[in-house]
């Protein structure tokens, strides 16, 4: 044993005497070192006596760890002898794990818990039961029509949110796809006995289902849905021919006095003039299938009819649009029939670059009350950027735009391209903005922000709109960022103006909200 | 709405095993029940707030969660408790703060809970959710010591019941 290590185990006996001693009282003891009286050893003595200390702070931190490792070791031995309690999952309140459950069920769906959770144990089961929201998610894809059925009865508010749909069956026999249109029938049976309980309804019609129309439209006629307040018709194509033609009419006689918010995809939805001129949020997306080179002259929707319908939505706020206008469509003069006064946020998306070839609802409609305006592209390559963009041309440009998002997208993994003074370039027509944001998604692309590695967002404030967003501007970006964040999770970087124009580092400016 | 002078202010917290923590009115007011609590004693800061359910360890970690995040804005009104919900994603600072052993984890969630911290038990709950995510029935009880109280004439009839989402 060193001399030190002696003399710091010597030190430490003491000073636990002298605890011992102390008993109760306040003071805590101190180690004792002695020192010379000769000046010129005293430094001698402060080197010797530091070493001691720490060789004692060192044996003291080693007891520490052995006597913690000791008491759980040991306390573990009472709670396996069954002579300590501690705390358990089960000792976890209802109340929590139904926020478990409903945490879970968010994220991987109300089936699966449902599913997975009620079988183990009588506790799960039963609080499973009590939670209104892990039952109001009702799909014809995920449940048979009698488990619906039960579904339907333990969503106990006006919650439920109903989904019918026919799988994919393009490979299946003739006998499946019997069986799943009598499981689409039973779905729909289903709507008018809940009717008074739905909040979202969602319907997808396929080209099989044409055939069960006049059997539906006698199930859903004059339905009442006094709580409806979001309503998705999609429809497809097939043979050249949108299914959506067969289907537009499947609504109009229904009741829904809170309806809302409506997105109808390849249906123009006749609805009754009041509950159109209800509706603030909408969604139309029209003439999207791929093959529209391939569809029937009596197989699309015409430009006209397009038009005419976005219009009779007369108070609409939020307006998102992704629309071919595919035959030649000649603008009526600025004026009440090209008007649409009450839209405020407008989003357009382009799902693919032959987009561009066709005529722009921009040039057909004028939104003069816009405040926000969303742009989001899918390209097939980068470098159609630039004409992308030129094609979004507006009709007369509104003045009061202050919030503008760029989204691109695109299916390559090429992290050079970063075009931002491209989007810069374009952004100038819209003068001074209070927020731009710049987004590219990393999960199908990440082009835009490869500069930025995991960050999907990045958005530069001004609260007072003083800093034109030029190409210039927005060049400076990725030069705050310098070198990429990886391994994070998907990010929005929030930003000043200011910050941008000063070149400061990203780890300085840029706040992280996590998505 | 807090004032300057509360921010200055010292709250004492007494534990169920006798231990007192002096902390700022900022950190403890993370806690709503504590918050109610010294809204009601008013100005008398020599008054101890009891805690008769919160052993010291456990408030010492509660506490370090609360001195992090003292700056953090308010807690969002009830109506956007579905929002909260909808994502199991823990931020960096929290997820290696939540890294205990299974009691402590129970722990803070209990502690959460009593002393209405939603914040910190989003995180508790969110941590116990990635864990039993995906899981087979099986795998949860192993999990968490939980037995299989069912005959095998209900488990036979539970199952029934999702035939339809088992061939999904």
């Amino acid at each position: 044993m060193s001399t030190s290590t002696g003399i710091a185990i010597r030190t430490i006996i003491s000073a636990l005497e002298t605890l011992a001693s102390l008993g109760e009282q306040e003071d805590e003891p101190k180690l004792e070192f002695t020192r010379t009286g000769d000046s010129g050893a005293i430094s001698d003595d402060i080197r010797s006596n530091l070493k001691v200390a720490q060789t004692a702070t060192n044996l003291l931190q080693k007891i520490l760890t052995s006597a913690n490792a000791a008491t759980k070791d040991l306390r573990q031995q009472l709670v396996d002898m069954g002579m300590e309690d501690r705390t358990e999952f089960g000792d976890l309140p209802d109340e929590v794990l139904t926020i478990i459950f409903e945490m879970v069920s968010f994220e991987k769906g109300q089936v699966e818990v449902v599913r997975d959770f009620s079988l183990v144990s009588r506790r799960f089961r039963e609080i499973i039961i009590r939670i209104p929201s892990v039952w109001s998610q009702i799909s014809s894809e995920a449940l048979s029509a009698e488990q619906a059925e039960l579904y339907a009865s333990r969503a106990t508010t006006p919650t439920i949110a109903l989904s019918i749909a026919r799988p994919n069956y393009r490979h299946y026999t003739e006998e499946e796809v019997q069986i799943s249109s009598a499981h689409i029938m039973d779905m729909f049976a289903l709507v008018n006995p809940i009717s008074s309980r739905i909040k979202t309804l969602n319907l997808t019609f396929s080209h099989s289902d044409v055939q069960l129309l006049p059997q539906l439209r006698q199930t859903c006629t004059s339905l009442s849905l006094p709580c409806l307040n979001k309503l998705v018709i999609k429809a497809s194509y097939f043979g050249g021919y949108s299914v959506g033609i067969e289907v537009k009419s499947f609504c109009s006689s229904w009741d829904m006095p809170s309806l809302r918010a409506l997105e109808v995809h390849d249906v123009l939805l006749e609805l009754r003039p009041e509950i159109l001129s209800q509706i603030e949020t909408c969604t139309i997306k029209v003439n999207s299938d791929e093959r529209w080179e391939a569809l029937r002259d009596d197989g699309y929707w015409r430009s006209d009819h397009i038009v005419d319908y976005i219009l009779s939505f007369t108070s609409v706020k939020v307006l998102e649009l992704a629309i071919r206008l595919l035959d030649d469509y000649d603008p009526a003069p600025l004026g009440d029939r090209s008007i649409m006064d009450t839209v405020e946020d407008l989003t357009l998306g382009f799902e693919r670059f032959e987009i561009f070839n066709y005529q722009n609802i921009l040039s057909v409609l004028h939104f003069p009350s816009l405040t926000k305006f969303r742009v989001d592209l899918c390209l097939d390559d980068m470098r159609n950027l630039q004409e992308a963009l030129n094609t979004i041309s507006f009709r007369e440009l509104p003045e009061s735009i202050d919030v503008l998002a760029v989204a691109v997208n695109i299916e390559t993994k090429d992290d050079d391209d970063m075009p931002l003074d491209v989007v810069g370039y374009w952004c100038e027509k819209f003068g001074n903005l209070k927020r731009l944001s710049l987004e590219s998604k990393r999960d199908s692309a990440h082009a835009l922000l490869g500069f930025a590695g995991s960050v999907d967002s990045i958005q530069v404030v001004d609260p007072d709109g003083q800093t034109p967003i030029s190409a210039q501007f927005l060049a400076k970006i990725p030069y705050m960022w310098g070198e990429r964040l990886h391994g994070l999770r998907h990010r929005t970087a929030i930003v000043s103006a200011d910050d941008v124009l000063r070149g400061v580092d990203h780890k300085t400016a840029a706040t992280y909200l996590e998505q | 709405m807090s004032t300057t002078e509360d921010k200055t202010r010292k709250v004492k917290l007494v534990t169920s095993d006798n231990e007192e923590f002096e902390v700022d009115w900022e950190v403890a007011t993370r806690s709503v029940l504590i918050k109610h609590m010294l809204e009601d004693i008013g100005e008398s800061e020599e008054q101890a707030i009891p805690l008769p359910n919160v052993t010291a360890n456990v408030l010492k970690k509660v506490l370090e969660w609360c001195e992090h995040h003292r700056k953090d804005p308010e807690p969002a009104p009830e109506s956007s408790d579905d929002n909260r919900k909808r994502t199991l994603e823990i931020g960096d600072w929290d997820a290696k703060f939540i890294q205990v052993d299974q009691e402590m984890l129970f722990e803070i969630i209990l502690a959460a809970n009593y002393l209405d911290i939603k914040a910190l038990l989003d995180v508790g709950c969110k941590t116990v959710a990635n864990m039993i995510k995906g899981k087979q029935p099986e795998e949860i009880r192993k999990m968490f010591n939980i037995v299989n109280d069912f005959t095998p004439e209900e488990e036979a009839q539970i199952k029934k019941e999702n035939e339809w989402a088992e061939d999904r």
